[in-house]
């Protein structure tokens, strides 16, 4: 049976991602995104922070584009992962790998003031179907 | 703000129907998803938690069994808890639609009926409305 596994998410960066490399020397980017809730209306706000990683180019394009505050969307899939903590307890760690990235909105916005130009500054460029990195993350 | 979630897996085991205290059916389970691989490689799975709720917890807890294949559609959340005063959290796929896949092996040609066993709403202890009480 082929399985599948696939997530869509739109939120914004809780702060600026980290980048580092892998003791191999492999790029790997770290962000939270929050993500609102689907509430009635008048019902109070909830959200969940959820843990992205991204490898290679994506994760150096997410070093070079990714700030805190931006809307961006993230389509990936779901990692569940173990870990020993610094006591040597074992850990879960829930994680989304990107597979693509898309800024999304105000990239355009800080550009309204100056005069427009023709080049769109909200997608990031060609990140599609990047090979995923199966290394330990160094985080 | 966007949330969505598509699987295919199968159940590490029977799923739980519990009741929360307010009588609302939550059904939790885990399902299996291989990754990816390349051939001749170590085949690597994901064990993710899945959690319905009301009517679709109901079918669940009914109808899905250890080993089956099921695709569910959801979204991911993240749940901030405290142990032993640590902050934890624990993430889970709930579902807001699921479907059975494939044919259970060696299984009658008619489509096999399960009664649910569980009796009824139990009265849960613990308190806290829509609390998982599990």
């Amino acid at each position: 049976m082929a399985n599948l596994n696939r997530i869509i998410l739109i939120g914004n960066l809780t702060s600026d991602p980290e980048v580092r490399f892998t003791v191999e020397g492999v790029q790997v980017a770290k962000f939270q995104l929050i993500v609102d809730r689907f509430v009635q209306e008048g019902a109070p706000k909830q959200v969940d922070y959820i843990d992205v990683v991204a490898w290679r180019r994506l994760a150096e394009i997410c070093g070079q584009y990714l700030k805190k505050g931006k809307p961006v969307l993230v389509e990936g899939r779901i990692q569940v992962r173990t870990f020993e903590n610094e006591n040597g307890a074992r850990k879960w760690a829930t994680e989304v790998v990107a597979r693509s990235i898309k800024l999304l909105g105000d990239a355009v916005k800080e550009q309204a003031a100056a005069p427009k130009t023709s080049e769109p500054l909200d997608e990031v460029p060609g990140i599609e179907e990047l090979p995923e990195e199966e290394s330990d993350l160094p985080f | 703000m966007y949330n969505k979630v598509f699987l295919i897996g199968n159940l590490t085991k029977d799923p739980e129907l519990r009741y929360t205290p307010s009588g609302i059916p939550v059904v939790r389970f885990t399902i299996a998803v291989n990754r990816p691989s390349a051939k001749n490689e170590k085949n690597e799975v994901d064990f993710i938690n899945i959690v319905a709720w009301r009517r679709l917890a109901e079918i669940c807890g009914e109808y899905l069994k250890k080993g089956r294949p099921v695709s569910i559609e959801g979204r991911l959340q993240i749940r901030p808890y405290e142990k032993d005063g640590e902050k934890r959290v624990f993430a889970e796929v709930v579902a807001e639609g699921m479907q059975m896949l494939g044919k259970k092996e060696g299984s009658p040609a008619q489509p096999e009926k399960v009664q649910n066993e569980e009796p009824g709403p139990s009265p849960a202890a613990g308190s806290g409305g829509e609390e998982i009480p599990f």
